[in-house]
């Protein structure tokens, strides 16, 4: 070895697997893991005994081996595995050739095969750490497979789980939507065919002993007149079943198949596809109604699906929602019915007792008026007695057929609470008073015990909460032998906007069981029902109070000993009206009903001081009774009238003769009472202009609204009073204080400021408009009787003050020229100097008649 | 640490705990009960972490969950395909333990980010073996006593382990003394 060569051992430590062979090719020397590998391969034998060479494909010779020395030489063990690989070095100093390499080997498997371990290779041999990476190569790459058919398994349960899902959405569209199940079967068969991947889908039922086709999706896969037996095949399992199913695999069909003519042999039924390619059903689900299997919904694919539990799952969702779907409709059909029936029976009663109503008043109206008149003639006793005796007959059945009445509008709905602002304490002494009277003949005391701090300002439907106090006083009267009655109205809570009252009615009578408190509220109950017979009525009043109190928010409570009396105690949140629009003094004008909405007449003021001018009446009245009570009544008021019996008189009557005042009924041959009034408001002014009232038996709210709508002014309800006919009679503008109906709206009213209160009051605008203008015809009055008083008294200060009130109130309403009059007499009157209010009381007369021309407008 | 490694540790679990607890333990972490690939690197933490939580979830000490991982260890690389590789390293306790070094330096090339520990193991005049371990990692001792203990197992040959140089307290590594006895039946 030279000196940069390596010493035997080194070469032995580095190359564990290197020979070195003579001319002869006669091992010479060989590494210790070859010859531990090949122990024939000792020193002296000869290498082409052992070993052949792969590489080069030559013979394996010295010269060969020498020549090709740059070459990679491969050798292969005989009768061995073993292969080496490396490369063959030519030593200087001796004719030796050195064959330096290592094992060839792909696999670790060889490795076993040779008993050779990581000790018999050389450390810079990178054969074992090729095995490493190969392995780890391999390794990787079977787990990449693996991933990949985990990936796919995944994608393949996310694409069934999207179609599941689809398909319960798809179906539960359909349910909602759908309003019978022949529609929804109609979307569903062909919805649940596409999302479920199948070519075709049909629906089937019963006819006597064979199934029938319904739906076939695609249309063109119907087979006209296919039946199938009950007995065979999939879609009579699931009728005889009433579960999903899915047919086993195995029923691949030949092509061509043409189905049966006796279809009951083919099982399962094929149907054609395409008209080249045989199908069979692979699944179907029932369809269930009322507990009963009503048909059957089968799918058809080109090929059989294997069953798949996930599949045979969803069929059964689909097959419960259908379930639901049946009984819901199923439900909702008798539900339906059952509410038509009870709406239906609801309105019978309503339109019953409504009819009824007009039927009682006409006749009752006729009996109340006529006794008043005769009232009227001052006749002797004992006639004005019965007289007296009739009269208040005639009002008891009146008040019970109203009770009536009230409740069945409560029933439809159609009573409505009208706001207005009332004087509290004025109403409780209206309502108190004639109670009173009726008690102290039997010696019974009514204490009305009125709060200090009650106030006037409230805003209610005085009418209603005068029929709550009417009743709760009357029930006390009625039922007190001895002792007192007493009524305590307290203010328990009040801020700015609003007010909290206590009414409560306490009386030493008869008193109520324990048991009986309970349903002392519902209709037609009382207490006892003896009382009935013993004390009257119609055990309407409690039920119609705690109705009215309900819809106006408030509450009722009783508190009874039974033989020591009972308490009623009701509960009321009312709004206050607002500081402009108050009433001045403390106590509203005379009647409670001061501003009541509507009610109110269209014409002039109640309360406005106006001397009993005699009008001149157009009575408007088909019933021979009902025109004769009215007649008299109004002569007795020393008033003109002249009758007619239909509404196409009352038009010619107006065209002819100038009246001050029509009294319309509303349900009049030819022509009723609305038709006529149209007609009469399309007439030029004067004629157009006249005021008309409705006067009617019917107290349903649609009817006034109806009467509104056409034009008229005010309605009243049969049978008037003698009171009632003068207050609409006189509250009419005499004669000479007609109005040229010459200025224009413009000119009376700022119509922007009116607009503006329209979009202010929100809401129903133009019923809000109304109660602005109703506030403004109940307070009015008062500010204009201040003035005149003023005026005429030379009071400056008091002439001021009322004339700065109403500037400030036209101001509000837009009332502009009012407004304008008053700033005129104010400004004067500071001054010291008393300007003419002519200007204000005419102004006042226009913007009354322009609020007419407003009312009603929306 | 690689993927292997602790795919190695989910098998131990699964297999011996079922894949509920695997699951559990893999929640607690935050991991994804099936995220390793065996030739990706993890940051060590993670090994460490699962560790713990087996400990927890077990009610085992960690040392006992490393020592059981490693004495499954053999019997996994052996079922990864890593058997052929693994009999290069000898047919006997003996010659495992002397190429163990030589075995995790070649396995270097496989696994780019691989810090392989280091072993260095002798026969003493006694017969016994003396076995030094070296790592960049702490802690992982109770993994060579459960390897040892798996090469026990595998080759059927008892071994008694004895640790006599516990790392830390001025020891760089830890050394041990294995008295291997004479295989009860050729492997």
């Amino acid at each position: 070895m030279t000196r940069e060569g390596l010493g035997p051992s080194d070469l032995d430590r580095v190359f564990p697997f290197h020979v070195a062979v003579d001319r002869d090719l006669r091992v010479t020397q060989i590494g210790r893991s070859l010859a531990k590998v090949l122990p024939q391969l000792a020193i002296g034998a000869r290498l082409f005994d052992v070993c052949v060479l792969d590489r080069p494909r030559e013979p394996l010779t010295y010269e060969v081996l020498r020549d090709r020395c740059q070459d990679l030489c491969v050798l292969s063990a005989n009768h061995h595995a073993l292969v080496l690989k490396g490369q063959i070095i030519v030593r200087d100093d001796a004719d030796v050739l050195l064959f330096l390499g290592s094992p060839r080997l792909t696999t670790a498997d060889e490795l076993s095969n040779l008993g050779i371990t990581i000790d018999d290779f050389g450390i810079h041999d990178a054969i074992v750490d090729f095995l490493f990476l190969s392995h780890a190569q391999q390794s990787a790459l079977a787990e990449v497979r693996e991933m990949a058919e985990r990936l796919a398994a995944q994608r393949r349960e996310v694409r069934e789980a999207h179609q599941r899902i689809t398909t319960l959405y798809v179906a539960s569209r359909v349910f909602a939507d759908s309003p019978s199940l022949a529609i929804a079967l109609q979307v569903l068969v062909p919805s649940l065919a596409k999302t479920l991947g199948c070519t075709s889908a049909s629906a089937w039922r019963q006819q006597e002993d064979r199934l029938i086709c319904d739906i076939v999706f695609p249309e063109r896969d119907r087979i006209p007149a296919l039946r199938l037996g009950m007995s065979r095949g999939m879609i009579a399992g699931i009728f005889a079943t009433g579960e999903p199913m899915w047919l086993p695999t195995g029923h691949n069909l030949a092509d061509g198949i043409i189905p049966d003519p006796q279809p009951d042999s083919i099982d399962p039924p094929t149907i054609r596809y395409s008209g080249v390619l045989p199908v069979v059903p692979v699944c179907g689900l029932p369809v269930i109604d009322g507990g009963r299997v009503v048909g059957v919904i089968a799918f058809v694919a080109p090929t059989t699906i294997p069953r798949s539990d996930d599949l045979l799952y969803l069929l059964g969702e689909i097959a419960t929602n259908l379930t639901k779907f049946t009984t819901h409709l199923r439900t909702t059909t008798e539900l339906a019915a059952a509410r038509d029936a009870a709406l239906a029976s609801v309105r019978a009663k309503t339109e019953f007792l409504a009819n009824v109503s007009h039927e009682i008043r006409t006749p009752l109206s006729a009996v109340i008026g006529l006794s008043t008149v005769l009232h009227g003639m001052h006749l002797r006793p004992p006639a004005s007695a019965v007289i007296d005796d009739i009269q208040t007959a005639g009002r008891t059945l009146l008040r019970l057929v109203d009770d009536l009445l009230d409740e069945s509008r409560i029933d439809a709905g159609k009573l409505s609470i009208e706001l207005a602002t009332f004087d509290l304490v004025a109403l409780v002494r209206a309502v108190a008073s004639p109670l009173q009277a009726t008690a102290a003949l039997r010696n019974l005391p009514v204490a009305v015990e009125l709060a200090p701090e009650l106030r006037s300002d409230l805003i209610g439907d005085h009418v209603r909460i005068g029929q709550i106090l009417t009743n709760l006083i009357g029930n006390a009267v009625k039922f007190t032998q001895r002792g007192e009655v007493r009524v305590r109205v307290r203010c328990v809570d009040a801020d700015a906007t609003t007010a909290t009252l206590t009414v409560a009615v306490s009386d030493t009578g008869i008193g109520i069981n324990a048991d009986q408190l309970e349903r002392v509220f519902e209709p037609f109950t009382q207490a006892d029902g003896s009382t009935t017979r013993k004390f009257g009525g119609a055990g309407l009043g409690l039920s119609i109070t705690r109705r009215l109190l309900t819809l106006m928010g408030g509450t009722i409570a009783v508190t009874s000993t039974p033989g020591s009396g009972s308490t009623f105690t009701v509960e009321l949140r009312l709004a206050r009206a607002p500081v402009d629009l108050a009433p001045t003094s403390a106590t509203a004008p005379g009647s409670p009903n001061t501003s009541r909405t509507r009610t109110q007449p269209a014409l002039a003021p109640a309360g406005t001081p106006t001397i009993a001018a005699r009008r001149r009446v157009l009575v408007v009245e088909d019933n021979p009774l009902g025109q004769r009570t009215t007649r008299l009544m109004i002569e007795q008021l020393g008033h003109d009238v002249e009758v007619v019996g239909d509404g196409a008189a009352a038009i010619e009557a107006v065209r002819r003769t100038s009246y001050d005042l029509v009294l319309m009924d509303c349900h009049l041959p030819v022509l009723d009472g609305f038709q006529a009034t149209a007609h009469i408001r399309a007439l030029p002014a004067p004629t157009g202009a006249i005021p008309i009232v409705a006067c009617t038996a019917s107290v349903m709210i649609d009817e006034r609204r109806r009467c509104f709508a056409v034009g008229m002014d005010d309605v009243v309800i049969k049978p008037l009073s003698p009171a009632e006919l003068r207050r609409v009679i006189e509250s009419t503008p005499p004669p000479a204080t007609h109005l040229p109906a010459t200025k224009s709206l413009g000119h009376v009213l700022d119509l922007a400021r009116i607009e503006m209160l329209r979009e202010l009051l929100d809401g129903n605008r133009q019923v809000a408009l109304d109660q602005m203008i109703a506030l403004f015809r109940a307070h009015a009055p008062e500010y204009l009787a201040s003035i005149e008083i003023g005026a005429r008294s030379r009071d400056l200060v008091a002439l001021r003050r009322a004339a700065h009130g109403l500037h400030g109130m036209s101001l509000n309403v837009g009332a502009s020229a009012l407004a304008r009059a008053c700033a005129d007499v104010e400004r004067g009157a500071a001054t010291g100097s008393l300007s003419s209010i002519d200007p204000i009381l005419s102004s006042y007369q226009e913007v009354l008649t322009a609020f007419a021309a407003l009312v009603g407008t929306a | 640490m690689y993927g292997l490694v602790n795919r190695g540790l989910e098998d131990l679990i699964r297999s011996t705990y079922g894949d509920a607890t695997w699951s559990r333990i893999c929640q607690t972490r935050g991991l994804d009960a099936e995220s390793f690939s065996t030739m990706q690197a993890y940051p060590d933490g993670i090994t460490y972490d699962l560790v713990g939580a087996a400990s927890a979830e077990l009610g085992v000490p960690a040392a006992e969950v490393l020592e059981r991982f490693g004495a499954y260890w053999v019997l996994y690389t052996g079922r990864q395909g890593y058997g052929e590789l693994f009999k290069l390293a000898g047919r006997s306790v003996e010659e495992v333990l002397g190429n163990l070094d030589a075995l995790h330096g070649r396995v270097g090339h496989s696994f780019p980010a691989f810090q392989p520990p280091e072993f260095t193991c002798t026969r003493r005049p006694d017969g016994t073996l003396h076995l030094i371990y070296r790592s960049t990692r702490e802690g992982l001792a109770p993994m060579v006593v459960g390897l040892i203990r798996g090469l026990g197992e595998h080759f059927q040959t008892p071994v008694a382990i004895e640790h006599t140089v516990v790392r830390g307290d001025g020891h760089p590594h830890d050394e041990f003394v294995l008295r291997v006895s004479t295989p009860q039946s050729p492997p």
